[in-house]
This record gives structure tokens, sequence and C-alpha cells, in this order.
């Protein structure tokens, strides 16, 4: 086995628990969206509006009145949802902050290091086990909706190209998070911190995009989050936005990744103790 | 094999290593001794290119430890003195992945050593190995490694006594092969053992190089004079004074029993010892409470 490969399969060794129950949730959750969008349409089939009053909450605050209300864009507005965003948002920062700080922490980067592999093919290696983790898990989303459509029949369904194009939103979102976190803990030795700070981020391009359009004269710093650029929903319905906020977000990754092999690839590497 | 020169290491204002300049020559096995904090671990990682010199440079086999670590670690084989294993993988999966990061070619052997020398069993997770077997699956893939340099940070520091004895045994065995061991460790007697040469490190300072080849051939002779004796040896005997306490006169001796016991037969001797001086001595000359006591006043 090659020494690349052999890095990935001990990524995977180590990931497989934090990976495996994210791929379950995502694909469990996939076929939750496929059911609630065809209840949602049920109800509406129906003609009793009132139920979505009542029974519908689960759908306020997706889209509002002027919601589309295909069945792509049911099923794709969960994809906002906190749980998706959360555990693409902690796989991102798992990965990164462990890649480095939390290898340099546990001491197993001696162990790993003290062969005769560069620097810059253990990031990489690194780097492109997270990028299969975030395949995956937009893999097992989509996989879980195409199940649930294919069970609960819905009106219409969107096929497998629709839901690529949302999926690329995933893991583009979860990259740029993971190519920010990279960097930092490309320079630390401890995994807290790193985690801290990658958290920190975050949740300040959060706030920031939610409180920025209250105040005119900043409304730019909105744009500065990454979750300005997460848009699936207008993704799966038009096709203009998505290269532009994709491109965005992996050039974060990018731009993030390359930075990190740089740092990492000067710096010391100090002992755990 | 190994050359230093030069280096020096420093962390913000604190100075790990000072001007350290050695060699350390195909095929031996060097010893290095100090106490914690003395610079030892410093300079074998930057051995390894885990650290970039301050000052100076180190090289392995002709290559350049900072800027040419990977081919340094092509020649290096190192066991950590903080070991950490993955615990998730097995025994076996940790040679495997260990192997593989090496080409390979190394697995039977180090599962051959793993099993049969350490006794370990690779089908057990690693997180459920004491720290002593993880040190030896570590062990037995360091010695398992087709490499030319071994590094072992303190490499018997949590092992039971019989286990000891066997590394030592695998280090002589390295050495049988031609592989240069850099030995690291507390322990006199191991170091002491098998080491052809010993680095003796204190406050990141290279303070004295002993053969110890020279050393074994050297015993220390303890004679009490009666009163006829002249104060006057012969410098062909070579005995060297080291210590004289009212009649008793403690000798450094290089040259033959013969001579000396030829000598010593025409002297008013009370008594005579002769010994041999384990490192305890030359090690206190830099580390003992006097020394420490010294070297303090003078600083």
């Amino acid at each position: 086995m090659s020494q690349f490969a052999a890095l990935l399969r001990k990524h995977l060794i180590e990931s497989r628990w934090l990976l495996g129950l994210s791929c379950a949730a995502f694909f469990g959750f996939g076929v939750l969206i496929s059911w609630l969008a065809k209840g949602y349409e049920k109800i509406v089939e129906s003609g009793d509006l009132q139920l979505i009053g009542r029974r519908g909450g689960p759908f306020r605050g997706l889209g509002g009145s002027n919601m589309d209300g295909s069945t792509t864009a049911l099923e794709i507005a969960f994809w906002n949802h906190p749980l998706i965003v959360l555990i693409v948002l902690s796989w991102a920062i798992s990965r990164g902050s462990m890649a480095v700080a939390g290898e340099i922490e546990r001491g197993t980067i001696d162990v790993t290091l003290s062969r005769p592999i560069s620097r810059s093919k253990f990031l990489i290696s690194q780097i492109a086990f997270t990028m299969l983790g975030f395949v995956l898990l937009t893999g097992c989303l989509i996989l879980g909706i195409l199940g649930g459509n294919f069970w609960w029949c819905p009106l219409t369904p969107p096929n497998l190209f629709t839901l690529f194009k949302p999926g690329l939103m995933v893991l583009s979102m979860g990259l740029a998070v993971f190519g920010y976190t990279l960097p930092l803990s490309s320079i630390d030795v401890v995994r807290w911190r790193a985690t801290a700070l990658a958290t920190a981020i975050t949740l300040l391009g959060l706030i920031g995009m939610s409180l920025a359009p209250m105040f005119k004269d900043y409304d730019w710093i909105g744009k500065l989050s990454v979750f300005y650029f997460y848009a699936p929903v207008t993704v799966a319905l038009k096709t203009d936005p998505l290269a532009f906020n994709a491109s965005v977000l992996v050039a974060v990754f990018l731009a993030g990744s390359a930075l990190a092999l740089v740092l990492f690839s000067r710096r010391d590497l100090p002992a755990n103790s | 094999m190994i050359v230093i020169e030069g280096l020096t290491k420093q962390y913000g204002k604190f100075t790990a290593v000072h001007d350290l300049t050695t060699e350390v020559r195909k095929g031996e096995v060097f010893g290095l001794l100090g106490p914690n904090g003395s610079g030892k671990t410093t300079t074998i990682r930057v051995l390894i290119g885990l650290l970039r010199p301050t000052i100076g440079r180190a090289s392995v086999g002709g290559f350049d430890c900072w800027t040419q670590s990977r081919q340094v670690r092509e020649l290096v084989a190192y066991l950590p003195g903080e070991l950490r294993q993955y615990g998730a993988m097995t025994g076996f999966m940790t040679l495997q992945f260990l192997s593989d990061l090496r080409g390979g070619e190394c697995l039977d052997r180090a599962m051959a050593i793993a099993q049969q020398i350490m006794k370990l069993d690779l089908n057990k997770k690693v997180s459920s190995y004491s720290t002593g077997m993880k040190q030896k699956l570590a062990l037995a893939q360091v010695f398992a490694d087709p490499v030319e340099v071994l590094i072992l940070d303190e490499p018997t520091s949590a092992l039971d006594p019989s286990a000891r004895n066997d590394v030592l045994g695998l280090v002589q065995d390295a050495k049988a092969r031609g592989q240069t061991v850099v030995f690291s460790g507390h322990v006199l007697s191991e170091v002491e053992k098998v080491s052809d040469r010993v680095a003796i490190m204190r406050n990141g300072r290279l303070m004295h190089v002993e053969d110890m080849h020279t050393r074994r051939a050297q015993r220390m002779v303890l004679v009490r004079f009666g009163p006829g004796f002249m104060n006057d040896v012969p410098g062909e005997l070579q005995l060297n004074l080291r210590e004289k306490q009212d009649d008793g006169w403690l000798f450094e001796h290089r040259g033959t029993l013969d001579t000396l016991f030829a000598w010593l037969s025409t002297q008013d001797v009370s008594e005579l010892a002769i010994g041999t001086e384990d490192l305890h001595s030359l090690y206190n000359q830099y580390h003992g409470a006097d020394a420490l006591a010294a070297a303090e006043t003078a600083s």
C-alpha cells in the first residue's frame, strides 16, 4: 500500500465513528426530509390549509409566503436546517483542528512524521480525507432523499442532478470552514485552541450575516461570512449563483489549505510533553 | 554518519541546546546521557527534522536534517521518548501502517520481533495495551526497519527488566549488523553496557564525550602503602593518581598487570584492590552535587 493510501486508511480508522454516525444521520435526515415534504404536499392536496397552520409548523420560516412549493424547494429548504449545518461544521472543525494541532497534542505526529514522508504529503492526506468525508456526507444526504422519494413518492421529486447542485453547496461550505480551521491548527500545539478559534470565527460569521442587514452602512460585513454564500435552495432552483458561490467557498478552502501547507512545512514540531 | 556542527536551538529566550558540535561514527552505538532538560531530546528532534536549528546544522548520511529531512528519515528509525500510538488501531494495524509508510518491506520482521521477542498479541487494540506494551510495539517496528541509523530516546523507560535486556540485545544485534545507534537514556548501566562512546550533556551543552572502549580498558587500583613506601611511582607503569587519602592511593591504570604486580611486589603494600569504574563517577563529575554547585558558582 502506498504511503498516501496508508495515511488515508489511518485517518479513516480514527474518524470512523464520527464519520459513520454523521453519514447515518445525514441519510436518515434525507429520508425524513422526503417524508415531511410528502406530508406537506398531502395537506396542500387536501385543501385544508388550516392544517398547515398547525401541523405545517416545521415549514414556517423556511421561505415565507413566497416560498416555492415544489417538492425540490421543500426538500432543499431543509438543507438550511441547523442539524445539517451543525454536522457539516462539526466535521469541518474537528477534522481541521485534529489535522496538526490534535496530532501534536496527542503526540502521534512524532510516530508518523519520523517515517520518510514529507510534511506536505501528510497534510494533503488530511485534506483529501476531509474532502472525502464531505463527499460521503453529502452523498448520504442525497441518497437519503432519493431513497425517501422512491418510497414516499412525492409529486415532483428532484432528480440526482438537481440534488447534486445543492450538494455541491454543502461540500463547498464545509470545505471553506475546514479551510480557515486548518491554518489555525497548523500553527498550534493544542487542539482546543484551534477548535475554539475556528468556532468563534464561524459564530461571528453567522451572527454577522444575521445582524449586518439591519445596519445599512455595515451590511458588507454579512458578505464576509461563509454562510452568505451557502444558498442550497437558490442553487437548486436557479443555476446562476452556483458557480460564483461555490467558487468563493472553494477559494477560501484553497487559500486556507495553501497557507496551512506553508505554515506547517516551516514550523517546529515540539514534543507533546 | 551523523554530524552536528555548532547546533543551537532556542525557544524564544530559552536556549535548549547551546553550540553543540559532535559526530557519530558509522556503526557505533552512541550513548547520550543527561538529566531531563539537558537537551538530549531537542538534539534528537533536530536530527530527524522535527525541529529547525536556530544556529548551526546537523546532517545524517550527508543529508541536511532540516532541508532534506525526508531523505534523512529514509535512513533513520526513531523511537520517541514520549511515545504515543494510535489507540484505535490493533497492534497489527499499527505495524502495517508504519511499515507502509516505509514501503511495506519490514512488516514481516516487525511482526516477528513483536510476537516472538516482545510477546505481544497483535490482534488487540493498542488502546488496551499497557505503556510498556506500546513501547515494545514501537521498538519492534524500529528494530525491523531497514535503515542505517536507529535513534532511541529512552527506549527502556517503560519496560520490565527482562524486556530491558531484550532491548539491549537488540541494540547489540543492530550494531553487529552495522547499524549506527544513538541511545539516549537515564539508566547509566544500560548506556554503559551497549555504548561505544558516551556523550554527557548539561543545560543544553555537551560537557564530555567518553570513549567506552578506553574506559573499559582502564582499571582502578586502590593501594594502601606501609611506612616504607617512597612516594615514587615509575611513569612506565601508566598509573595516574586520581585521589590520595592518608595512606590510601587511588590510581587509574592503563598498563599491563605484569609490570604493575612486579612493581607492587617490591613495595611496602598493606592493602590492594583492583576493579573497574562504572559511568556513575564520570556522570557525577558533571551532574553530581559538587559539580552542579561549582557550575552555579561559575555562572
